[in-house]
């Protein structure tokens, strides 16, 4: 707005429109200070260059617009002026008084008639301008999909319903109600019901009788088993937690557990004990001892009966033969073979180094061995290095003199260096024949014709065989090797067969043909003993177990009976040459006796009985090795326990 | 010629894992599904490769792989990768269908193949109710839900009014792991034990996952037995069971409200009163012990149990409750209480008796002499009824007893051991050490002895020992060495009961 003098209004109102003039006139130069502050001053403000603008009009208070002779006028109090408003003005005015444009249009730019946005009161929708969206005109998408949804909703739920209709149908689903009338479901293949569990016993009782109830220190002692408790009130019992866990396992059971049918027979076990016929019905046998011979020099080693019965002979540990005759329990003589030995050397010249070793080791005579021919009286003797062949018939039957000089065997000059004769001129001997060996003898067993016997040596290194002939004062070692684990040797009564025992196995050689035809397995850890049964076929193993082993040639190479009559190791085994009975005997200090029938019919098995288990009361501590002779034709067992005495045992019934 | 592997057990038995590849399921889902069908591995006759595996019969994998059962397990497979798949593309709203809409297989059909007769399912019906008794004492757990519990629960308690309206408990023996309930339905006796109280929680070396298998199977078999034994009663099934009667304290038999099975007959029958003397007088209740006693509990007795057993019997139980007393007592002829004194008054026109003399009298079917089971009395034995003593030299005094009372009623028990154990149980601290070296002189005793003179005959027989094969020989030892210690344990019963009897005198 342009400020207008009185002077110039008329031109103003020519010049409408003209608004771009500024007004540089203005003198008070005071700015924005409010007018009242010079209220009650006599000036109203400074002019440009300072000088005080005094009041024009003292009498103060004016309205901002009065009407002057017709014109309308508003009064500008900083300045002082009186500004004419031209109708123009007014209406500008008047359209601002009330709240319009002042340019009096419409907001479209419009005149016209106005549409009024803002009454004055506080509306609850805000006044926008800005245009509605097409979207808002058309049917909402999004609406449509809700409306879908809805509808799915609700189909899907009706089909639930009626789905859980037919369930609720087929919920009445009864099974067995018509006896057998769908015979075709199929069951399981061959079902076996599950056992049931055991039902419970008195000790399961809250309070059960109080024998079942163990005593404190019982109960520290195991902890998994269940222990009886008793409690004074059935409220007293607490949880039994364990029972989800019983239960548990009960399922486990059913599903895991591989299940057959067992049909429980409810044995006698008297019923399992072999039906034999008694000992009562098969005497004579040993059963008690009857005599004793003794006392000897030491322990005995090895005791021997000749083939006729009469006479025993005992190797004692002083290096001495005692001879018993058996029928009197007589000591018919004393063979001292130590002192016999420490002459022949003398006089033979044996190698010096030998005679050395006589000295220290005692010179024990270890075997003793009566030729197995009938009416020999051919004794072996394994002594040191030597083993000692004597022909005694002249020292004991000194009244026929028919064999006065050497008995019946030719002396062949081509005897080898080992082979001596020596006549015994002292010891009324007779001549004797001495055979040296590299290792030391053990053990000699006679052929039964009496003409070969084989010794078995041994040292440190190994054991070998060595097979004698008397006739012709020949040695052999069939076996070149020297065969580490041979335990013991035999001859086969009468073919020409050799059983070896070795740790693990019984090897049988054919001397005929010089080749082997059996090899029995007995299958234990060891073996320790091994004896050839007067029929032949037949061979009876002791082992390291305490077990013996009773092997039929004819039926297999593996054992027909194992008998486990010992707890330790079985130490020898001797079978009756005539009736139907052997024994063993083992470092446990006992002698079993047995019978046992051999048929000749191969199909029919042999029968052995156990009889008597024998028990000596032996009185030495320590370890004691049994060794035994049968009596040729009786019934008759000698056994040598090492307190120094042979012991007889007979038939007393 | 004859391929190996083609013919004989080879062919016969196929291996657990083998098994498993065949029907191309995972480890689990195959043991659910063995548990489900009943299948169990078999021993081989004969020895086959691989001794450590267990085997089964390829007959019974055959018939699982023809079995509907497994196609829905294929397909739940199938459903369960789907829902993982729409959960990993967070589509919510298929999830959602997909679980709604899972497949669903009942098993009503593989419990007719397991058990074609129902006397089949009754006799294997032991295994069910333990583990159904069971899990209704749980408190739920993340693989056992809660609805799963309220379902074992209805189960057995409809399993229960079924005994309750029959009569058909025979035996009950309070053992220290629960009450061990025997029932006769068709002549077949299934044995199980409920629990005292509810368990406070699950051991946690348990494999809930096979619970939960086996829990599947026998709520299916339960509701089925169930069933069959409602509707041979004339009755609907699944009664319907008022919440809210229980919850007012009432006893839950009570609670069942029965319909008739046909439906045009329309009868409505409230069991409680006039339901259970209908049955009464149609001579369905076979057991008439506690006819016309009407117990009162008092408050420390596991209440469901007792009112269970004595309304099986013929009785009535009420109890009080604090929100509900007793207000008629005069038609009360037996207290029972579980404490040592009498809570109020004595009346005189009453007996009171302990818990036992209910379960001692149920067993010996006969009602024992009250004076013997007075509150705070000492008890005589609780003995245990599956026992059986005719070829044992062990006998319970207390069972003499009972057997004396049948007969000629003799009433006097005296109070031979139990009643001052202090006593006895000073001697036998004193003798502890003593004891044990007594026991095995004993045994070696009974034992015949080697040094004295053995008869020609024990002589005989242990020569004859000596011959027997290793089999038998292995068996005989087997044999004697059970019956040594079967002798041993009842040796030392006899001996104990007369050590007591001697030191109570």
């Amino acid at each position: 707005m342009e400020s207008v003098t009185r002077k110039n209004i008329l031109e103003l109102e020519e010049r409408f429109g003209d608004s771009s003039s500024s007004s540089d006139e203005e003198t008070n130069t005071i700015g924005n200070v409010p007018i009242e502050w010079y209220k009650d001053l006599s000036h109203v403000g400074y002019t440009r260059s300072g000088t005080k603008l005094l009041k024009k009009h003292k009498n103060g208070l004016q309205p901002p617009v009065y009407v002057k002779k017709g014109v309308y006028y508003i009064y500008d109090e900083k300045n002082e002026e009186e500004f004419a408003l031209s109708r123009k003005d007014l209406k500008k005015l008047v359209s601002i008084v009330r709240l319009q444009n002042p340019s009096g249009t419409t907001e479209s730019g419009f005149v016209g008639e106005e549409v009024v946005f803002w009454t004055g009161q506080p509306r609850v929708e805000p006044v926008k301008s800005i245009n509605e969206r097409k979207r808002s005109f058309l049917p909402s998408r999004y609406e449509a999909a809700q409306v879908v949804r809805l509808v799915r909703t609700i189909l899907r739920r009706n089909r639930m319903n009626d789905r859980k209709k037919v369930e609720s149908d087929r919920e009445d689903l009864s099974v067995w109600e018509e006896a057998n009338a769908d015979q075709s479901i199929r069951q399981l293949h061959r079902y076996l019901p599950p056992p049931k569990k055991p039902l419970p016993s008195h000790e399961e009782s809250y309070r059960p009788p109080a024998e079942f109830l163990f005593e404190q220190k019982r109960n520290q002692r195991n902890e998994e088993e269940f222990l009886p408790e008793s409690y004074n009130f059935l409220r007293h019992v607490p949880v039994y937690t364990s029972l989800i866990r019983e239960h548990f396992e009960r399922c486990l059971e059913l599903y895991l557990a591989p299940r057959m049918r067992k049909t429980r027979r409810r044995i006698d076990p008297e019923s399992l004990i072999p039906k034999l016929p008694s000992p009562e019905s098969l005497r004579p046998f040993p059963d008690s001892k009857i005599a004793s011979f003794g006392p000897h020099i030491g322990n005995v080693l090895s005791i021997s009966l000749n083939s006729s019965g009469q006479w025993l002979a005992c190797a004692c540990k002083d290096g001495s033969v005692v001879l018993w005759e058996v029928a009197t329990g007589m000591r018919t003589m004393t063979l001292n073979f130590r002192e016999r030995l420490l002459q022949i050397s003398a006089s033979l010249s044996l190698p010096g180094e030998t005679s050395v070793d006589w000295e220290h080791e005692g010179l024990a005579v270890l075997h003793v061995a009566w030729s197995s021919k009938e009416n020999d009286l051919v004794l072996a003797v394994c002594i040191g290095h030597f083993v000692i062949v004597v022909n005694l018939a002249n020292v004991l039957y000194p009244n026929e003199a028919e064999d006065s000089k050497w008995f019946g065997y030719s002396a062949s000059e081509d005897s080898s260096s080992k082979w001596r004769e020596w006549d015994d001129k002292i010891g009324n001997l007779g001549k004797i024949i001495v055979i040296e060996h590299s290792k030391k003898p053990q053990h000699v067993r006679w052929h039964q014709k009496g003409d070969y016997f084989v010794v078995m040596t041994k040292d440190a290194f190994g054991s070998s065989l060595i097979v004698h002939q008397l006739s012709r004062k020949r040695s052999q070692s069939p076996f070149s090797k020297s065969a580490k684990g041979v335990l013991t040797a035999e001859f086969h009564p009468f073919k020409s067969l050799f059983f070896i025992a070795t740790k693990h196995h019984i090897r049988i050689y054919d001397l005929a043909q010089a080749k082997l035809v059996n090899k029995l397995v007995p299958g234990v850890s060891e073996i320790s003993a091994m004896s050839v049964h007067p029929s032949g076929n037949h061979v009876l193993v002791g082992s390291v177990e305490g077990h013996l082993i009773w092997f039929d040639l004819d039926l297999s190479c593996r054992p027909y009976k194992r008998i486990r009559d010992h707890n330790y190791t079985v130490s020898s085994i001797v079978c009756h040459p005539t009736l139907a009975l052997f024994a063993d005997t083992s470092d446990d200090e006992t002698v079993a006796v047995f019978h046992a029938t051999v048929y000749e019919d191969l199909l029919q098995n042999p029968l052995i009985v156990p009889l008597k288990i024998l028990k000596a009361s032996c009185s030495t501590k320590g370890k004691s090795t049994w060794v035994m002779c049968w009596h040729p034709h009786l019934p008759w067992l000698f056994v040598s326990v090492n307190d120094g005495y042979v012991r007889l045992y007979a038939d007393t019934s | 010629m004859i391929r190996k592997g083609s013919k004989g057990a080879a062919k016969a038995y196929i291996s657990a894992s083998k098994a498993r590849r065949k029907l191309q399921v995972s480890l689990a889902t195959f043991q659910k599904l063995c548990i489900l069908k009943g299948i169990h591995p078999r021993v081989p006759g004969k020895k086959l490769k691989g001794s450590q595996k267990t085997f089964y019969l390829t007959k019974d994998i055959k018939f699982l792989a023809h079995d509907p059962l497994i196609r829905k397990i294929w397909e739940l497979r199938a459903h369960r990768r789907k829902i993982k798949k729409a959960k990993a593309k967070k589509e919510t709203s298929k999830v959602k269908s997909l679980l709604d809409n899972s497949p669903s297989y009942r098993l009503e059909r593989i419990v007719l193949e397991r058990y074609g007769k129902f006397q089949d399912a009754l006799s294997d019906l032991d295994d069910a109710l333990n583990l159904l008794f069971m899990v209704a004492n749980l408190t739920c757990t993340s693989l056992i839900s809660s609805d799963k519990i309220a379902n074992c629960r209805r189960l057995c308690r409809e399993f229960q009014k079924y005994v309750v309206m029959t009569g058909a408990v025979r035996k009950v023996f309070a053992s220290v792991k629960g009450l061990y309930v025997q029932v006769e339905i068709d002549g077949i006796r299934p044995v199980f034990i409920i629990p005292y109280r509810p368990f406070q929680r699950m051991p946690e070396d348990v494999d809930q996952r096979i619970i939960n298998s086996f829990l599947e199977f026998y709520e299916c078999m339960l509701s089925c037995v169930n069933r069959h034994l409602f509707h041979r009663l004339g009755y609907a099934y699944p009664p319907k069971f008022e919440e809210s009667l229980e919850e007012r304290g009432l006893s839950i038999f009570d609670a069942f409200i029965l319909e008739s099975k046909k439906k045009d007959e329309a009868q409505m029958m409230v069991d409680g009163s006039e339901g259970f003397s209908n049955d009464t007088e149609k001579g369905d209740h076979s057991n008439t012990l506690l006819k016309g006693m009407k117990f009162f509990l008092g408050r420390e007795i596991p209440v469901d149990l007792f009112d269970f057993i004595i309304r099986s019997c013929g009785g009535e139980a009420i109890w009080e409750l604090p929100s509900m007393p007793v207000t008629d007592t005069s038609s009360i002829t037996h207290y029972v209480y579980d404490r040592p004194d009498i809570p109020g008054e004595r009346r005189l026109d009453v007996e009171y008796v302990q818990p036992q003399w209910i379960l001692d009298s149920i067993n010996a079917q006969v009602l024992l002499p009250v004076s013997l089971y007075l509150p705070g009395v000492s008890l005589p034995p609780h003995l245990s009824p599956f026992v059986n003593h005719e070829n044992s030299s062990y006998r319970p005094h207390f069972q003499d007893f009972i057997s004396e009372y049948k007969t000629s009623g003799v009433n006097t028990y005296t109070e031979r051991v139990v009643g001052d154990k202090s006593s006895t149980q000073v001697v036998a601290e004193n003798n502890k050490n003593e004891e044990e070296e007594e026991e095995e002189r004993r045994q070696r005793a009974l034992v015949p002895n080697d040094k004295s003179e053995p008869s020609s005959e024990s002589a005989n027989r242990k020569l004859a020992k000596l011959m027997m094969r290793r089999k038998d020989r292995h068996l005989y030892e087997k044999i004697t060495k059970s019956q040594k210690e079967k002798e041993k344990k009842v040796n030392r019963l006899v001996r104990r009961q007369k050590e007591l009897m001697q030191s109570s005198e």
